[in-house]
């Protein structure tokens, strides 16, 4: 009998190589390996096999990270069971899901919220009604309007809120803890399982926890399988895992501990906990109290956000964890190994001396090939090698290795060489997929759209990149329609989070996460840093054939995933990467990814990070490498042509519809879209109506100036530091002759006041993208039409793109078009009711028919409002920083506002509105922009700093107050409510009752509601 | 006269706009009306205050994407005593009788004042142009134009443009009616250079004001040579303003836009008035970039907590207000008397307050209100019928020339009234009563029709 090579399909065989002449026994069948410890089959008897997960093929290839999802469960949870992961069912709607049922056996349903013509809710009951007892987990991206949950909703259909924090952990954690559940009785019963309670109200939380927990567990048992020699006791551990309980209040915990108190072996508990339907602030540690008083050796961990209890957890003697904690993750787990222990695999000489460690198959494979014979063969002949790999479930392998033995092998060195390959084979095949791994001898960037680097995540952009990728393979009929230019995404290289935590931690740099380091101390800091060699050895191997320019930007995880945009937070780099010196070349390019990751560090990120709940410290960031699109003319490149489009426009003018989209273009990079500087606004399935283009004066009013180019020849040798991208401004005037400036432009005949559409006769040139847009000399919005189409299909929600144009040269014309990002947009349009009464219309001091995001919101005390008797549009940098003052202080006393002022919020044109950035105003809840005589500017819709306030669930209204509109401000009213404080430009006012704002998302109407409004203070 | 308010009232109770027109200009003519018996006996004011002809005409057009709209079109025929019927059509959704009656009656007088044969006429639609494509607009003028092509024609009606109608929209129009009418005539002004329209047509209301400024001082035997002037606004008017000063030796010595103003000391020559023209015409940026191409000049933002401009405080001869209305409050008019000043010249539409009125008028000021100084614009349009009546096409050099002479009858029809009604200087009173006079008298001569 031959021995099998190891490959990963197992379908190949070959046949060189040493094992060839090794022959196999293969005495020890699956059946009879097994039958010798059944009494552990009985453990874990009950498992979750067929999961259905209702969610838009979006959701589905998030969760999926890439196809790493598989290596994960595998890699890090196989441990718990060795069977098969539960095989998941997509369906992408509700209908199909209750279709699926009638069908099919299903021992568990996570639902997304985005299911199309059904909210989750209502699908949830849909489900019990068929199959009462099937467990429905709703897993949202963000928690708003799902908790708490609205008025007059029936949760009876859902067992568990989970809310997606960019972990594929959750996953398998949610259908762990199901089983877990379900077995318990039994297990511990049988085997004296141990049981660990997590006591944990919040959603957010106990989704942050329970992977977390998994997790530590999960290593905590790997750490026993790589130690123990002995099978029984292996398999035994493995199948004994701790279960892992949860309990959402007081009264169920108590029951848990009641139940298992002779197995527990820790509880996690908050401290602020429901306690007979009300949330008590202490009843965590009442709850920590009485265990403690049964169980006085008890592990116990009090978690509380307040830091004061820290001293009621020491006369628990319970360990206590600050939720708000920078170092939570690395606290908790402090926890866990003291208690449990985990390890990687351990290469030890036959007395036992460790020599080397090796966490994942990447090291396994290195180190194999480096320890010395003795240490080899001892762990083989011990089956060490396959035990460790069948407890990261790669079961194929881990029984290949099973079935050879080491008297087969000539030497030492054949045994070597057969396992290294054979691992390396798996891990080839795992990266395989959407994404694959870079190595600069294979590499070839005219094939290779999409590569990677490093063994971690890519992050939330890059995986929007890369299901972009898929979905533009996937839809051949699409490159079929538009025969005529190439539609792609540009050749990208991800660096890994393996690359930002090997560079952080070689570095030691992790104290700056921090709160309390200047911008500028951070970017010295890491700047100064080393760029870990394996990273800068393969950007050196990226760079010998990728020598366009290049930007460089953030991935991180949190980026586009949970529904909250960090777009624009952290800052991007573009270099040009035409420098005669590779050397110079490669400088830059680690430069830029030191600044990239040095962003992660700055105080926006970390405020913004603040106000979600995210902890900074999770920002595990991956960077994207990508190819510039665009095109050398002279000294500059840029592409002619680049924007923002939109599924969802909340600005509908004239006969466009909310649902067709709104694209932002303009010439140049879209720095000038994204910064909100003057761009053309257009609906691409109507891009005949151009509203800012309505008169000649309008257009001459409106058109860009300015646009965003890379410098390639005679640039800085050095990308400078706080620039959000070292691109440069160029007035249009001066490149008239361009050729894109040509392809885009109208141009204006002074004598006779009007805009001939081409930029060829001489005159004012005026970018209208009227050859683009009414003439089809490229066909942008049927493209943008088809491609918002695919995207939100893709995504199951409303999404945004970022993509760019690139027309060639007057020589070597071309239409190539780039896709280059996807991300969901916030426009929450979930069903959940919010109705507005004629009465509340009366009664509102402010009333709009043009606001964003929904519900209802009851927490605001604050207003500041731009004194419109003091304002002026040339203070309005004036008013940014008094607004950042107050905002300061508000969020000191933990106060949420409503901020009332004139034109487009967070402009960088600051005769259109008032300029503030994100950390201003980060205290906001809602916002009112007023469009009037003093600043009647178009909306502030589509620059990323609108995206970061409508993903935060911030109300954003628009009152429009020189139209006939229904849109109305009381301002008799606004004046009659006393100052709290007041600024030059600013007045300050605390109510004594909470206001409520109401917006109905699906007709945008809002209505503002003030205590005295209610007693009849306004008509 | 009051009678004669109440029975407009009475008739068009709805005409809230056309009631407070009228109620204005018959108060200021009252001296004319005082002195003219003949004028009340033959109810010539029941007759001006009633338009000739009046048509409410339906206007269907169908969008893009084949759904059929209705708008309503306008043509108020207001007064044709001296000419065929001319006037603007506005389209914008605030257009309806009672706005264009009122626009129709103003611009009888305004006509009237450039001497030339043009009787009063507006018209229009309650369509507005933004938010359609090019197309719509198109189909949407073609179809206005199916019906009132019966009713216009050069030597009955020339409409021009106005708000919403600009280049595009006249072009669709005008080759609609010469489809229509099978003619290529002069039926419309403010047409394409190619086809019709006339040369100096940005230009003619800032040389107006200024030949019209060289008149006045020529008045008091002096001319505009060797004078430092102030202007304000930086568009087309204030432009051409300056272009015409520097043309006739003066010193303009400022510019402004709604930010703030420059103050160039050297004066604003031919050359740094290319690179304002290139700033605003083509770059569309805002004038304290002057300051940084020419860094002798200041820039001064505007300061709204002060109670004046500070621009008109500045030394100088003469003022020439091109911005926006209210621009000269009392205190400015003190300041400018103040500084030297000893002629403004309105450029743009009532640049002065009333007060400052007043004190310039006080002060014996040279003082020429925006509907004498501004009339240039008016009277191109008259050259553009000119021309297309004698199929001829006049160089700039010819055209200017004819605006001069205009400006120069103009400003004499004025001193020669002000001088006949008893107040001799008084641009204001001279400006208002002879289109009044001169198109009653037309009236009379042509008896009841």
């Amino acid at each position: 009998m031959r021995i099998e090579r190891y490959s990963p399909s197992m379908a190949s065989e070959t046949p060189s190589g040493p094992s060839s002449s090794v022959l196999l026994e293969e005495k020890q069948s699956g059946s009879e390996f097994y039958s010798q410890f059944k009494v552990f089959h009985e453990l874990m008897s009950i498992k979750v096999r067929d999961v259905l997960l209702v969610s838009s093929p979006y959701d589905a290839y998030i969760v999926e990270e890439d196809g790493s999802l598989a290596s994960r469960i595998i890699n890090e949870y196989s441990g718990l069971n060795l069977s098969q992961p539960p095989r998941v069912t997509r369906v992408s709607s509700a209908r199909e899901a209750l279709d699926s049922l009638e069908h099919k056996r299903f021992d568990m349903v996570i639902t997304m919220p985005h299911l199309g013509e059904m909210d989750a809710f209502t699908f949830g009951i849909e489900v019990k009604k068929r199959k009462p007892h099937l467990p429905v987990n709703l897993l949202t991206h963000s928690l708003r309007g799902v908790y708490p949950s609205p008025e007059n909703t029936d949760l009876s259909g859902i067992d568990k809120i989970f809310v997606w924090t960019g972990n594929s952990d959750l996953l398998l954690a949610l259908v762990k803890n199901a089983e877990d559940r379900i077995n318990v009785k039994h297990d511990t019963a049988r085997a004296q399982v141990r049981v660990l309670i997590l006591v944990e109200d919040s959603p957010i939380y106990y989704s942050t926890f329970l992977p977390l927990i998994y997790k530590e567990v999960v290593r905590q048992t790997q750490a026993v399988l790589e130690t123990g020699l002995n099978e029984e006791h292996r398999l035994l551990t493995m199948r004994a895992r701790p279960k892992i309980l949860h309990a959402e209040d007081f009264e169920e915990a108590l029951d848990l501990f009641r139940e298992f108190k002779p197995y527990l072996f820790g509880i996690i508990a908050d401290t602020r906990l429901p306690k007979q339907n009300v949330l008590d602030p202490d009843a965590g540690f009442e709850l920590l109290r009485e265990i403690r008083e049964e169980i006085p050796d008890l592990p116990l961990l009090m978690l509380s956000s307040e830091s004061k209890n820290r001293s009621k957890a020491g006369r628990l003697q319970a360990v206590f964890l600050d939720k708000n904690s920078p170092n939570l993750l690395a606290e908790l787990h402090d926890f866990f190994l003291k208690h449990l222990g985990f390890g990687d695999f351990v290469f030890r000489m036959p007395d036992g001396t460790e020599l080397d460690r090796a966490l994942d198959l990447r090291s396994l494979e290195l180190k194999i090939r480096e320890i010395p014979d003795e240490s080899l063969l001892y762990h083989a002949r011990r089956n060490h090698f396959s035990n460790w790999i069948m407890g990261r479930s790669e079961i194929t392998l881990a029984s290949c290795f099973r079935r050879v033995r080491v008297s087969e092998f000539h030497n030492a060195d054949d045994l070597r060489e057969f396992l290294a390959t054979s691992i390396h084979a798996l891990r080839k095949m795992r990266q395989k997929g959407v994404v694959a791994q870079f190595k600069g001898s294979t590499y070839d960037v005219d094939i290779m759209d999409f590569v990677k680097v490093g063994q971690g995540s890519i992050g939330g952009k890059a995986r929007g990149l890369a299901f972009m990728s898929t979905m533009l393979h996937d839809h051949e009929e699409l490159h079929e329609k538009f025969a005529d230019l190439s539609v792609k995404i540009p050749k990208t290289l991800v660096i890994t989070t393996e690359g930002f935590e090997s560079f952080v931690s070689e570095n030691g740099l992790e104290y700056l996460a921090k709160n309390g380091f200047t911008d500028q101390e951070v970017a010295d800091a890491f700047l100064s840093a080393e760029m870990p060699a394996w990273l800068a050895g393969e950007l050196e191997a990226f760079l010998t054939q990728a020598d366009f320019p290049l930007s460089v930007r953030s991935s991180s995880l949190l980026e586009d995933a949970q529904f909250q945009p960090y777009a624009g937070l952290y800052h991007t780099y573009m270099i040009p990467n035409n420098h005669a010196d590779p050397g110079v070349r490669l400088q830059h390019l680690i430069t830029a990814v030191k600044l990239v990751y040095s962003s992660t560090f700055y105080e926006g990120p970390k405020s913004f990070s603040r106000n979600t709940l995210n902890q900074p410290h999770e920002e595990a960031m991956a960077v994207i490498v990508q190819q510039l699109s665009g095109e050398a003319y002279g000294d500059y490149f840029y592409p002619a042509v680049a924007g923002v489009a939109q599924s969802h426009n909340f600005y509908p003018f004239s006969r466009m519809k909310t649902d067709e989209g709104i694209a932002h273009i303009a010439l140049g990079f879209g720095k000038t879209v994204a910064e909100g500087e003057r761009s053309l606004r257009f609906s691409p399935k109507h891009p005949n109506i151009l509203p800012q283009l309505s008169t000649v004066e309008d257009t001459l009013q409106n058109t860009q100036r300015y646009f965003y180019a890379l410098r390639i020849r005679g640039y800085d040798e050095y990308p400078r530091t706080f620039e959000n991208s070292n691109l440069v401004k160029l007035e249009v005037d001066e490149f008239e002759d361009a050729y894109p400036v040509l392809c885009l432009s109208g141009t204006y005949m002074p004598d006779e006041h009007r805009i001939r559409d081409t930029g060829y006769m001489s005159g004012p040139k005026v970018v209208t993208f009227a050859q683009i847009l009414k003439h089809q000399a490229f066909p942008l919005s049927e493209l943008l039409t088809e491609l918002l189409e695919l995207a939100k299909k893709g995504m199951g929600c409303p999404v945004e793109i970022e993509f760019s144009v690139n027309l060639g040269t007057r020589e070597r014309p071309k239409a190539e078009f780039f896709f280059l990002q996807m991300r969901p947009m916030v426009a929450e349009l979930e069903r959940l009711d919010v109705q507005i009464t004629s009465m509340e219309r009366k009664q509102a001091f402010c009333r709009s028919a043009q606001a964003l995001g929904n519900g209802i919101n009851r927490k605001i005390e604050d207003m500041i409002l731009v004194k419109p008797e003091d304002f002026e549009p040339q203070a309005t940098s004036r008013i940014a920083e008094e607004i950042k003052g107050l905002n300061g202080q508000l969020i000191k006393e933990k106060r949420p506002y409503l901020l009332i002022g004139p034109g487009r919020w967070g402009t960088a044109d600051p005769w259109l509105g008032i300029p503030v950035q994100w950390n201003h105003i980060s205290g906001v809840s809602a916002i009112i922009e007023l469009r009037n005589a003093q600043l009647n500017a178009d909306p502030s819709q589509g620059s990323h700093f609108f995206q970061n306030i409508t993903s935060l669930g911030i109300q954003y209204i628009t009152v429009e107050e020189n139209g006939d509109q229904e849109d109305y401000l009381d301002w008799t009213w606004l004046n009659s409510q006393p100052a709290h404080q007041e600024t030059p430009h600013l007045k300050h006012l605390r109510l004594e009752v909470p206001l409520t704002i109401k917006i109905d998302g699906r007709t945008s109407q809002c209505v503002i509601i003030g205590l005295k409004s209610l007693l009849g203070g306004s008509s | 006269m009051t009678d004669i308010i109440n029975r407009i009232k009475e008739r068009d109770p709805d005409q809230k706009e056309f009631q407070q027109a009228a109620e204005e200009v018959l108060k200021t003519i009252q001296p004319v009306l005082d002195r003219t018996p003949e004028f009340r006996r033959k109810a010539l004011l029941e007759r001006i205050i009633e338009p000739e002809r009046v048509i409410i005409f339906r206007v269907p057009w169908m969008a893009d994407q084949g759904q059929v709209h209705v708008n309503r079109g306008f043509r108020i025929q207001m007064n044709s005593a001296l000419g065929p019927y001319k006037g603007g059509l506005r389209f914008h959704a605030s257009v309806n009788l009672s706005i264009l009656k009122f626009l129709a009656f103003e611009q009888v007088f305004k006509n009237a004042l450039t001497t030339l044969n043009m009787g009063g006429a507006k018209g229009g639609s309650d369509f507005d142009p933004k938010g359609k494509s090019d197309d719509e607009v198109m189909r949407f003028c073609q179809s206005f134009m199916t019906e009132l092509f019966r009713h216009i024609g050069p030597d009955t009606d020339v409409p021009a443009g106005d708000i919403g109608v600009g280049a595009r929209e006249i072009g669709y129009l005008f080759g609609m009616y010469k489809k229509l009418g099978n003619e290529f005539t002069g039926v419309f002004t403010g047409k394409g250079l190619a086809w019709g329209g006339s040369l100096i047509r940005p230009e003619a209301t800032g040389y107006g004001c200024i030949y019209f400024a060289s008149e006045m001082l020529a008045t008091r035997n002096d001319t505009i040579e060797g004078k430092t002037c102030l202007v304000s606004g930086s568009g087309n008017v204030a432009q051409y303003t300056v272009e015409k000063l520097i043309e006739l030796g003066g010193k303009a010595v400022t510019l402004s836009d709604s930010s703030g103003f420059i103050y160039d000391e050297e004066g604003i020559d031919a050359e740094k008035l290319d690179f304002v023209k290139r700033l605003k015409n083509f770059r569309r940026g805002r004038i304290r970039e002057y300051v940084e191409k020419y860094p002798q000049a200041v820039y001064t933002e505007i300061d709204t907590t002060l109670d004046h401009n500070p621009l008109w405080a500045i030394k100088a001869d003469c003022a020439f207000p091109s911005a926006t209305q209210n621009e000269i409050n009392g205190k400015d008019a003190l300041n400018l008397i103040d500084g030297g000043v000893s002629l403004i010249a309105e450029g743009a539409n009532m640049p002065c307050a009333p007060e400052a009125v007043d004190i310039f008028l006080e002060n014996k000021t040279l003082y020429g209100p925006g509907k004498a100084a501004n009339a240039g614009g008016v009277a191109v349009s008259g050259l553009e019928m000119a021309q297309n009546n004698i199929r001829l096409k006049w160089s700039r050099e010819e055209v200017d020339m004819r605006l001069k002479k205009l400006m120069k009858g103009i400003h004499k029809t004025c001193l020669d009234a002000a001088e006949e009604y008893g107040t001799p200087g008084n641009y204001v009173c001279g400006a208002n009563i002879p289109a009044f006079v001169l198109v009653m008298n037309a009236m009379l001569d042509q008896g009841l029709v």
